[in-house]
């Protein structure tokens, strides 16, 4: 199979930028999570909207408008303490996605270098392999719950006990590929053609990770969104005033034996599972874009 | 009665990246029952995926676009292969009326199951029969295909077996079934010389015990000699000529076929000249004289020449930790200025190992090596090993895995100046385009990715690689070793005129001591890490010293008379 009639492309990530745009569906969840983002971070700009943590009460009683239903002036209706569902919906989505895209990005990035040194120098295995075995060893859990007693709860409390455990796992995926790869022929030429443990890294490594790291950052964001909706159930996570999808699914699942305040949940699930979805989509379509030798 | 196989007129395609490549481009084939119908042809040439097709078993990007196949033994109504869909259809055709044996034995076989287990599966999924029954019927086809006391082979795993036994357990599992025809993928060619022999004879008392018919695949017309009722000649997805197997070697029609009867003769020794015009046919390269291409011997390897590389009392082993094996013992061995050095041994002598410990990949345990006289072992300063980057360089005997798959042809030929050399980038690609021009591909190949080249361009392009930073010393491991034997010269042959024009020495690692002959001013011979001769070419084939170099000059020289052979009778019909 050969050429001849090919586009002219320059370099690898430009094949998979242009392979990735291909891909109708990743495009499209693509374009959903953006508008998504676009919208949660300017919703609170936009005329008209309400406070996510102010209490409403009726002015004619004086009483909360505990769990009033959707209407012209509420949206979504209220909370059981008379707070505004629709601003909080937005304000939890941003909350979450903030902690979601933080903490895969600080994910990807720690796991993906230390992954690297601790694959490409042999020197490195054993004290590598010693502190991921020590940190591996506690549970996950364990040190959010530690971390959330110690500190005090909030958003950086979540994405630093987050990051602490999620970049491990990220690290052993690609310290296995590093060590698979590393003594390919192709590397052993780059080395004797002089090139730097920088250069191979970034040039004969990285490109062959794009496809499980992609995928590892496509899983960590949802998986950060439920770690952060576990702890927030169970009580420890972020302080009751600041709305986050966790605190609204707790919420919701309480009123949900209740048939006609089930709406209450619906959204902010929907809302996570949109978020689940498309970035699985996206994920594996550029895992899949960045395997040139795939067969479409 | 008719054909046991009728291919018509078949078309087949596989989708990249959205567009149509095809593999098939209207294969008319007959194959007669009973018969032993060799396919022939370079790679590439759409031989395996015409095999897939009759077990539909191609890559699913794949499909047949037009034409068909029909299968008929004379017992049931004949079967049209191409009308099949599903699975289950052609579970009726896969093992039970035609098998196949695959060209790697050691893919071919599940590592984690005893080769009994894996032959009886066959036998379980198909036939009636159980438990005992099972394993007296394994014996029985494991005895068929020539593996003794089987029942203790039966209990072993795959690597116990060696390479050719395997084979042997391959052909005894594709036969399990009791299928009429079998399709044999190369099966021969991961083997060495003799067992391949063997294999070949088992191939033939089955086929006339059970009157199956066998279409054997290969690119090496000299070893289908020997089993070879009838010879088809692929090219280009195409069959080119059909006839007798005697026919085709002698006096074959086709220009091509002439050439691959050539060529497959040339690699086993024989003093042969490939025109340029047979060349330029599989693959553009205009730019090599005539004289190039021949076995010419004119250099004379003049004594007080500059030693370019000495290895002094090099010892290498591997796992130092636990004592440590070593690989090359003591080893002293000159290189001198602008010579082409052989250095021949079988596989385990410990080539590779050398082609590394030079290249400073692997560190030495003994002794000195020494580059153009200052010593390149051991630690280095920076600065020496700045000055070194470059100076030495690897072509690799892998096509596949010694090119980056994730970076375009650019970058992987222009790697050695990027990391070194401070040249600007328009510089650079420039450089790089002339190289690529000059190893006979096109200067816009560096906008391709590996993945888009064959074998032999993609060996092309680790020699661009190897030379853009005009190395002093090239150091080829087999480089041609996975590829076709028309290739094969192509890719030696621009090796050398490359390495003359640029009055470099370089160090040719090979197996095949007929190749070394044609190529090297001066061999070495290796056995078991340990030099045992090293003597100019021609005086080492005249007088060889050692008892080994003697066994190995006389094979290689029943080799080189055999093709002669062949040559001696295609000669005149190539002149038509």
């Amino acid at each position: 199979m050969r050429k001849s009639n090919l586009p002219e492309k320059k370099s690898y990530w430009g094949m998979i930028l242009k392979e990735f745009l291909t891909n109708r569906s990743a495009v499209f969840f693509l374009c959903v999570m953006t508008a998504l983002v676009l919208f949660v971070f300017l919703q609170p700009y936009l005329p008209g909207q309400r406070s996510p943590v102010m209490i409403y009460n009726d002015p004619a009683t004086g009483i909360q408008f505990r769990n009033r239903t959707p209407d012209a002036e509420f949206w979504l209706g209220t909370n059981s303490i008379g707070q505004d569902l629709w601003a909080r919906t937005w304000a939890g989505a941003r909350t979450s996605l903030l902690i979601g895209f933080v903490t895969a990005g600080i994910e990807i990035l720690l796991g993906t270098a230390a992954g690297l040194i601790w694959g490409y120098w042999k020197r490195f295995d054993l004290v590598f392999t010693e502190i991921h075995n020590l940190f591996s060893n506690v549970p996950r859990t364990l040190v959010l719950i530690l971390l959330s007693y110690i500190r005090k709860p909030g958003a950086g409390t979540i994405i630093l006990a987050l990051s602490l455990t999620g970049w491990l796992g990220t690290a052993r995926l690609v310290r296995n590929m590093v060590v698979i790869l590393r003594d390919r022929e192709y590397n052993i030429a780059s080395r004797v053609l002089g090139s730097s443990a920088a250069r191979i890294m970034v040039r004969n490594l990285l490109p062959y990770l794009t496809g499980i790291c992609a995928m590892r950052a496509a899983f960590a964001i949802p998986a950060a969104i439920g770690n952060e909706v576990f702890v927030t159930y169970i009580g420890i996570g972020l302080p009751a005033d600041m709305p986050s999808l966790g605190n609204l699914i707790q919420a919701g699942r309480l009123v949900m034996s209740e048939p006609a305040l089930r709406y209450q949940l619906l959204l902010p699930v929907g809302i996570v599972s949109l978020i689940t979805v498309s970035m699985y989509v996206i994920g594996n379509a550029f895992a899949d874009a960045s395997d040139p030798r795939r067969s479409v | 009665m008719n054909s046991i196989l009728t291919i018509k007129n078949l078309e087949y395609a596989f989708t990249v990246r959205r567009r149509q490549v095809y593999a098939l481009q209207g294969v008319d084939l007959k194959v007669e029952r009973g018969e032993c119908l060799v396919l022939a042809g370079e790679s590439g040439a759409g031989k395996s995926v015409l095999a897939g097709c009759l077990l539909g078993i191609n890559a699913e990007n794949g499909k047949v676009t037009g034409g068909t196949i029909l299968y008929d033994d004379g017992t049931e109504p004949a079967i049209e292969l191409t009308a099949l869909n599903t699975q289950r259809d052609w579970l009726r055709i896969r093992g039970r009326k035609i098998a196949m044996v695959t060209q790697d034995p050691m893919t071919g076989l599940d590592p984690l199951r005893t080769v009994g287990y894996q032959i009886g599966e066959a036998l379980k999924l198909h036939s009636e029969l159980r438990g005992r029954a099972i394993k007296k019927r394994v014996c029985e086809l494991l005895e068929e295909v020539g593996i003794t006391e089987p029942e203790k082979r039966f209990r072993q795993y795959p690597h116990e077996f060696s390479g050719g036994m395997r084979q042997r357990a391959v052909i005894a599992m594709a036969l399990a079934c009791s299928p009429k025809v079998l399709v044999c993928d190369e099966p021969t060619t991961s083997l060495d010389t003799v067992i391949q022999t063997q294999i070949l004879k088992v191939l033939i008392q089955l086929k006339e015990k059970y009157g199956l018919t066998i279409l054997f695949i290969t690119h090496d017309l000299q070893a289908a000699r020997s089993i070879a009722d009838r010879v088809a000649v692929m090219h280009e997805g195409r069959i080119i000529e059909t006839g007798a197997c005697r026919e085709i070697l002698e006096h074959p029609k086709e220009p091509f076929t002439a050439y691959l009867v050539q060529s497959a003769a040339a690699v086993r020794g024989a003093s042969v000249t490939v025109s340029e015009e047979e060349t330029k046919r599989t693959e553009n390269i205009s730019n090599i004289p005539e004289g190039a291409l021949r076995s010419e011997k004119t250099f004379q390897g003049e004594t007080g020449k500059a030693k370019i590389l000495e290895l002094d009392h090099v010892t290498v082993s591997y796992g130092r930790s636990r004592g440590g094996v070593p690989v090359i013992k003591d080893l002293s061995l000159d290189l001198y200025e602008q010579e082409i050095t052989g250095l021949v041994g079988e596989s385990g002598a410990g080539k590779t190992t050398i082609a590394r410990a030079i290249c400073r990949v692997l560190p030495i345990d003994a002794g000195e090596i020494r580059y153009r006289g200052s010593r390149i072992s051991g630690k280095l300063s920076r600065k020496t090993e700045k000055e070194l980057a470059g100076e030495i360089q690897l072509v690799f005997q892998d096509p596949m895995s010694s090119l980056n798959e994730r970076a375009t042809v650019g970058y992987i030929v222009a790697e050695g100046l990027y990391a070194g050399r401070k040249l600007p980038r328009r510089e650079i690609e420039k450089r790089a385009e002339r190289i690529l021009a000059e190893t006979g591909l096109q200067p816009q190949d560096t906008a391709g990715f590996p993945y888009e080249f064959s074998g032999g361009e993609r060996q092309r392009i680790g020699i661009a690689r190897a030379l853009i930073t005009e190395p002093g010393l090239l150091i080829a491991d087999e480089p041609v070793s996975s590829l076709d034997a028309p290739i094969r010269i192509q890719v030696l042959d621009l090796m050398k005129k490359m390495v003359r024009e640029r009055r470099m020495s370089c160090l040719l690692i090979t197996h095949d001591l007929a190749a070394a002959r044609r190529y090297c001013d001066r061999i070495a011979v290796l056995r078991n890490g340990e030099l045992v001769e090293a003597a100019p070419a021609e005086e080492l084939f005249r007088k060889p010293r050692h008892p080994y170099t003697r066994s190995l000059v006389e094979a290689a020289a029943d080799q080189a008379n055999q093709a002669e052979q062949t040559q001696a009778s295609a000669e005149p019909s190539c002149s038509e």
